[in-house]
């Protein structure tokens, strides 16, 4: 029987967590554990983890500072290997699945890996907004053989990258590929994480799998965006990709990326002065050069002759 | 190899089983994929369990079991498989739920990590496959910049590696020359070691319906000299009607593991580290073992594992007999009889299996002569030399030098075949067989084909028994680096075949000077090759080499073998 590991992080939305759980609960393949990383939320979360009783093996982490959904999800996926489980799926605090969700993403895991071979890093759900319709945020990025598995009849569509809204990740590519950036913090981690899994073989966005993301505004997002509200979000954001472009996709694709973020500044009329902020960012993305981590003990554990009580 | 233990084996464990195995533990949950599992990885697995709910015989554990990675050996106690905090654990194979059957006092923590360690409920085991386990593939790690160096030097140039080798263990040569100091029983927590901290705890009293057990160590289940006669003691443990619980710390694949000796044993397979898990003072394992089975005897055949904790037992039970068996003197520290020699103060009897090293234990260790029992292991493999005869050489075919032993560094078949290599040029006529396998296999297949050596030299495995290839030689020759005196040795003579060796260990017990080459490995080749050529001529001189090393062979088999003094030391226990 398939163990699966639910990793939910969450940050202040404690109501909306109380959805997430209650349909993890729902689900006709259910997780073997419920892992949920609170981010040191401020609103009563860890209290109401504190007694909550879940059909399934609930596990909290309690963060002792917020380490962003980057930092949440490799503790949280770290922490779904380490208690055995087959397969981690991670979702973000408004992220509400369908009753099947699971078991078709286990399914359409399973009939990809029959068709494509073991090497099939991920399977990720449709995710559609409260209305109904589909959510511009979180559409996974296909592969160019996107239909290879829709014409023997899977419901399978095979990308290459997608958000962590709802994502099936085996054991295994824990083991073989690492965890996310936790240094990204937020942006750009899961981008990053599912472009490293699908360098061998694609993943698949599984069509009849389904959840609802429940965010605030339908609407995706694209560096002509920036303002002063947001702009701590696409500080991180271009400060990653500036970093991940350089050291893993070389300089040529690193200036392009300047050039991109020029146009789309112009485009979106962005200030001089939150320009020269994120220019900055990109800039940083130079020294930043985070390295994988894995479930293993850090060395300094190993080489400590003694750790006192 | 049979799944189930026999069932004369089973009336001595009155203890339940798992999978057909003796478990220390009831199985609460099972899993249905345990029933695929081989005999031997049916054996790792339960030994596992029985580690880990004697380590915490108060927690329900889940147990994860894993399929094999690439050639790792099993993961079976190690740190990790507390945490789970490796890259091998890649895909999950079953899951059982188990609970204790041997409860123990509290065993004191005295680090952080071992409380993160004992503290989580959950075990992550992972085996080796049969298929591996049997291939043994040579685990290279990826290495530094001098590993790369000196692994390119040993396949182009194997004896100058030797000689850079054996330079290197000059500095390593102090405890075989020189008495060593001894372990007394605060050694593990003095002042700026890691268990400073710590103290001795004693284990408590023995429940009172414990079955009778003996506790021996053994470095791995695999097959080698040593290894041979450690199963023969746990077979005549379990005839005396004592259970044997088995006990190895070195990293194998444990592809003995099935033998018949050891059915109906409680086997425990342990995979290092195990530092912080089982604490000095503390001991887990060993505690839980003392509480709940009569221990009435220990037995260390080279487990180090074993030494370090001999100190505990001691402490816990002063009267229980502790025996060790030794056999080589390793020139890189001198192995186990060094271990031996300083936890004299914790053994009462020292086994030797030659007066070469009976000596060496009283004469430079100072370990009194009254706790040193020199039992050869002759009969072990044959029966006895008393009807043996030399067997003269078939005139029809070619005359035919045989080496028969591990491919492993110790064993030194570079040595044979560059020997093999300098008799060809002299004597064309000569045939060689290599008979052996092991982790230096594909390094000897280089060698051979280097040295040209393909059509005189035919390879032989485990498909072919070693009788076979000593019936057809007319010399054995042994090459080694090191040994203690070797039951190969001991095997020709009974089959008539007269032996050549380099002059390490005991050899000198056995074979006289002239059929001795030194040891360094450009002498060994020259001795050992002119050696050869004299007798390929000479079937007279061929026959007294014989009769001298017959003789010898009587002479230590006059003393009581091994078998017979340890069935006698096992029947008071």
């Amino acid at each position: 029987m398939v163990k699966v590991a639910a990793v939910v992080v969450t940050y202040n939305r404690l109501e909306k967590l109380k959805t997430v759980i209650d349909r993890l609960e729902q689900q006709t393949l259910a997780p073997a554990w419920i892992v949920v990383v609170d981010n040191a939320s401020t609103d009563g979360t860890g209290d109401w983890l504190g007694e909550l009783e879940t059909e399934a093996a609930l596990h909290v982490v309690s963060m002792t500072e917020n380490l962003g959904g980057a930092g949440g999800f490799a503790r949280g996926m770290s922490e779904g290997y380490l208690l055995g489980a087959d397969h981690v799926w991670i979702m973000d605090d408004d992220c509400y699945a369908e009753p099947d969700a699971l078991e078709r993403l286990v399914g359409g895991l399973d009939a990809a890996v029959l068709e494509l071979g073991p090497d099939v890093p991920f399977s990720c759900s449709v995710v559609t907004f409260t209305d109904g319709s589909i959510c511009e945020m979180n559409n996974p990025v296909t592969s160019w053989d996107w239909g290879r598995l829709l014409v023997k009849d899977q419901p399978n569509v095979m990308v290459t990258a997608c958000s962590f809204v709802s994502v099936l990740v085996p054991r295994w590519v824990i083991a073989e590929h690492g965890l996310p950036y936790a240094e990204y913090f937020i942006w750009f981690d899961d981008r990053e994480y599912t472009l490293r899994l699908t360098e061998r073989c694609p993943g698949v966005q599984v069509l009849d799998s389904v959840v609802v993301h429940d965010m605030g505004d339908n609407k995706g997002v694209n560096f002509s965006m920036v303002n002063a509200d947001n702009a701590w979000k696409f500080a991180h954001g271009i400060r990653n990709e500036s970093s991940w472009l350089l050291h893993h996709r070389g300089i040529i694709r690193w200036v392009e990326f300047g050039f991109r973020l020029l146009v789309n500044f112009r485009r979106g009329r962005v200030s001089p002065r939150l320009q020269l902020r994120m220019y900055r960012q990109y800039l940083r993305g130079i020294g930043f050069n985070p390295a994988v981590q894995y479930p293993e003990p850090p060395r300094a554990e190993l080489t400590a002759t003694h750790v006192p009580l | 190899m049979s799944d189930r233990p026999r069932p004369e084996a089973m009336s001595v464990s009155p203890l339940r089983t798992y999978l057909g195995e003796p478990c220390l533990f009831e199985v609460v949950l099972d899993d249905p994929a345990t029933e695929a599992l081989s005999a031997r990885e049916r054996r790792l697995f339960v030994g596992a369990i029985n580690a880990h709910t004697l380590t915490t015989p108060e927690l329900e554990l889940t147990v994860h079991l894993y399929d094999p990675f690439d050639g790792y050996t099993p993961r079976t106690t190690d740190d990790r498989t507390f945490d789970g905090r490796s890259r091998l654990y890649r895909r999950r194979r079953a899951t059982v739920r188990v609970r204790s059957t041997a409860p123990a006092t509290p065993a004191p923590v005295v680090d952080a990590r071992q409380l993160t360690l004992v503290g989580s409920a959950t075990r992550h085991v992972m085996l080796s496959s049969d298929a591996t386990a049997e291939a043994r593939p040579e685990f290279l790690a990826p290495g530094d910049l001098r590993g790369k160096v000196l692994r390119r030097l040993r396949v182009a140039a194997p004896l100058l590696y030797d000689e850079l080798r054996d330079l290197e263990l000059l500095r390593h040569g102090g405890p075989i020359r020189h008495r060593v100091e001894r372990v007394h029983d605060t050694t593990f927590f003095a002042p700026g070691t890691a268990f400073e901290s710590a103290r001795m705890n004693p284990a408590g009293a023995v429940a009172g319906d414990a079955p009778r057990a003996v506790l021996i160590g053994m470095h791995w289940f695999e097959m080698g000299g040593a290894e041979r006669w450690a199963f023969e003691t746990v077979r005549l443990v379990r005839e005396a009607g004592l259970l044997p619980v088995v006990l190895t710390s070195r990293d194998s694949h444990h592809e003995q593991i099935t033998r018949s000796e050891l059915d109906g044993a409680v086997l425990l397979p342990l995979s290092e580290p195990t530092s912080l898990s089982q604490t000095p003072g503390s001991e887990p394992i060993l505690r839980a073992l003392l509480e709940n089975l009569d221990v009435r005897g220990v037995v260390v055949h080279h487990s180090q594992w074993l030494y370090d904790r001999l100190p505990f037992l001691k402490r816990s039970r002063p009267d229980l007999p502790v025996v060790d068996s030794t056999h080589i003197i390793e020139y890189r520290g001198g192995g186990y009889p060094v271990s031996s020699a300083r936890a004299a103060d914790f053994i009462d009897t020292h086994h030797v299996i030659s007066p070469a090293l009976a000596s060496w234990m009283t004469e430079v260790q100072g370990v009194p002569a009254s706790k040193v029992e020199m039992a050869p292991l002759a009969g072990l493999t044959v029966d006895s030399a008393r009807d043996a005869a030399f067997r003269p050489r078939n005139g029809e075919r070619r005359f035919v030098v045989a080496f028969v032993g591990r491919l492993a560094r110790q064993k030194a078949p570079e040595v044979f075949i560059e020997a093999a290599a300098r008799i060809h040029k002299v004597r064309p006529d000569v045939r060689f067989i290599l008979h052996g396998h092991g982790e230096l296999n594909q390094w000897v297949t280089d060698l051979v084909r280097a040295a040209g050596l393909e059509d005189v030299l035919e390879r032989r495995d485990g498909a072919v028994p070693v009788a076979t290839t000593l019936d057809e030689a007319d010399l054995l020759v042994i090459t080694s680096h090191n040994e203690g005196l070797t039951l190969t040795t001991l095997e020709a003579v009974a089959h008539g075949t007269p032996v050549v060796s380099t002059d390490v260990g005991a050899q000198a017990n056995l074979i006289p000077a002239e059929a001795l080459a030194p040891r360094n490995v450009h002498r060994a080749v020259r001795g050992i090759a002119d050696i050869v050529v004299r007798y390929v001529g000479d079937e007279d001189a061929r026959r007294r080499l014989w009769e001298s090393e017959r003789s010898a062979e009587r002479e230590l088999v006059a003393h009581p073998s091994g078998r017979d003094w340890f069935e006698e030391l096992v029947s008071t226990w």
